[in-house]
């Protein structure tokens, strides 16, 4: 009996370390083909050549580009984005959850097909192209139309995470802010926007990083030219061609740049869960029955 | 003022219409001569135009404010006269989150008044402490309450904390008010069995029959019968309450009391006396009372005709909605 069970239980133990490998083993098998490319970006390129391959002037004038369109786009996700969010966050009203999902469709739609949306809407033959023109804007293949692509891509991540962190704003502290005198204006900017902040700080550094990875949208609107158009994807793109050194370097650029995007977003979901918008760490009361 | 009533009575919601934070399907909400809603008349003031200071129940502090950040929101002129009165000026640098449930309360308090508000309004303002704070935080409030000398409308769902703390209590059932007096009136006098059972008293049911010598006499429905006072026929609620009732191991020798026999239930502590069960009725007694009271033992709840009150039942009587 006692042998039995000891035997049943020897069995039952080696299934458990089994599977415990196969886990593990899957585990190695995800780290080494998701690092494996990353580490070879910088065996490629003697290291010691990287700042001198990145001072070309081919690949200054990308870095130009890139900070000059995103910060266009950033300002405009942020400055527009913001009491958009906060309207979906606060108010209910018919259509709302529509409204939403179109928000969120660029999420999901392959970035060329953004590209020639953007074209078919603004572009010479497009929907808005011509009455533009009159008034002499011409959007493609402009750095506007950087701008605008990087926009209509990277958008929806800001504004997913700033409803999300206007919507977790305890709606009793913008009531007591009511009552206490506070205009809705005023409301939004001493209680729910600082209150949103880490939520906003995060969904902003996910929408600077899709913003800089811009690349399918912006070849189709803007096209790829260089010291205009040209941003830091694009001149990889470029470089493979011509000088494969430098479009090396570029990518090592821009993996310290994610890898540094993805440890402020990191550090702060941290800061947010230690400093959490709830007003009291009291149980919510429950009245004894009479 | 306060309003009492079990919670879903609607007094949370009578205290967001008077803030403007709901707004009621009809009706008019008036300070003075300001009307600041009115169903009929289209009217609705936003809360910031509305002359009020709001405490919320769970005392919504700015947590990313500092106490006199929070207190400055209301108004910025008062604000250290505020702190030093409500005697928290010595945390006024302090985050929300570092404070005890009684401090937080003082601190909401002091941001609702800097506004200057007509009207103070606060809702359960002791529901979200713990036992043991409470009984002091309702004393402290009581003082800045005295203090103030402002109008206040409170909301709770305890009678005890509307006695201490307000001059009216209005009893709230199904978002009716059911009866408006002093607390020593509702004790007294409940308009209903409601009011009875919230002031703390005993209830019992029965049939009421005047008596030739005044008074009347109760056949209760358990089958024992009291003597009161007061003069009814037909169906009543009996209200006694347990600091009235004594408990005897033997019925009195000369009949002039009540005496209901009963087996002994539960004691707990209550307020620094001892509450026991005897059959149907609630008994209280000083803890340091020498009866022996051995549970499952058959005593008397002993109590005079002049203690016991009679609340004739709304007819039919099937109607009654048992207090819940």
């Amino acid at each position: 009996m006692g042998l039995r069970r000891a035997a049943a239980q020897e069995a039952v133990g080696a299934l458990h370390a089994g599977f415990t490998a196969l886990l593990a083993l899957s585990l190695g098998v995800v780290l080494a083909f998701l690092a494996v490319p990353i580490a070879a970006l910088f065996t490629q390129v003697p290291l010691g050549d990287v700042p001198r391959l990145l001072g070309e002037p081919a690949v200054r004038d990308a870095i130009a580009t890139t900070a000059r369109t995103n910060a266009i786009a950033n300002a405009l996700i942020l400055g527009v984005g913001t009491p958009a969010a906060y309207l979906l966050a606060t108010r209910r009203f018919r259509g709302r959850a529509v409204v939403v999902t179109l928000i969120e469709l660029p999420l999901v739609l392959p970035p060329a097909v953004a590209g020639i949306a953007l074209l078919a809407a603004f572009g010479s033959g497009g929907l808005l192209g011509p009455d533009l023109a009159r008034v002499s804007i011409v959007l493609p293949f402009s750095e506007w139309a950087v701008a605008l692509a990087v926009t209509f891509v990277a958008s929806p991540f800001y504004l997913r995470q700033a409803i999300a962190a206007f919507q977790g704003v305890d709606p009793t502290l913008t009531d007591a802010a009511r009552t206490l005198g506070a205009s809705p204006l005023r409301t939004f900017a001493r209680v729910a926007l600082p209150l949103a902040a880490g939520g906003l700080a995060a969904g902003w550094v996910l929408a600077f990083a899709r913003g800089v990875g811009e690349f399918g949208a912006t070849i189709l609107f803007a096209g790829n030219v260089r010291g205009e158009t040209q941003t830091l994807t694009l001149a990889v793109y470029e470089q493979l061609e011509a000088d494969f050194d430098v479009a090396l370097s570029i990518g090592i650029l821009l993996v310290v740049l994610s890898a540094a995007v993805l440890l402020s977003y990191k550090l702060l979901s941290l800061w947010r869960s230690s400093t959490s918008t709830s007003p009291s760490r009291f149980a919510p009361s429950t009245p004894t029955p009479l | 003022m306060a309003l009492v009533g079990p919670s879903g009575a609607g007094k949370t919601t009578v205290l967001r219409a008077v803030a403007g934070l709901h707004r009621p399907s009809r009706g008019r909400i008036a300070l003075g001569a300001e009307t600041w809603f009115d169903a009929a008349r289209r009217l609705d003031r936003p809360p910031d135009r509305r002359s009020v200071g709001l405490v919320f129940q769970e005392y919504a502090l700015f947590p990313h404010l500092s106490v006199r950040a929070n207190v400055a929101f209301g108004g910025r002129e008062r604000v250290e006269e505020l702190l030093a009165r409500l005697r928290i000026a010595h945390l006024a640098d302090e985050k929300p989150g570092r404070l005890s449930g009684g401090e937080r309360q003082r601190v909401a308090v002091a941001r609702a008044l800097a506004r200057d508000p007509a009207v103070l309004l606060l809702d359960e303002p002791l529901s979200a402490l713990d036992a043991h704070t409470r009984a002091e935080v309702r004393e402290q409030l009581a003082d800045v309450l005295a203090e103030l000398a402002i109008p206040t409308l409170m909301v709770t769902h305890d009678f005890t904390d509307a006695a201490a703390l307000a001059q009216r209590v209005g009893v709230m059932l199904d978002g009716r008010l059911r009866q408006l007096g002093t607390p020593a009136e509702l004790l007294a006098r409940p308009a209903d069995t409601f009011v009875a059972s919230l002031t703390g008293g005993n209830l019992l049911v029965g049939e009421a029959r005047p008596l030739a010598a005044g008074g009347s006499e109760v056949s209760l429905d358990g089958g024992l019968s009291v003597r009161s006072r007061e003069r009814e026929a037909g169906r009543v609620g009996v209200a006694i309450h347990p600091w009235h009732i004594v408990v005897a191991s033997a019925p009195p020798a000369d009949g002039a009391a009540n005496a209901l026999a009963g087996t002994i239930g539960a004691a707990t502590l209550h307020g620094g006396r001892v509450r026991v069960r005897v059959g149907e009725v609630l008994a209280e007694r000083p803890t340091d009372d020498p009866t022996p009271l051995e549970r499952g033992a058959t005593a008397f709840a002993v109590f005079a005709p002049e203690d016991v009150r009679l609340i004739p039942l709304e007819p039919p009587a099937s109607d009654q909605e048992d207090p819940p």
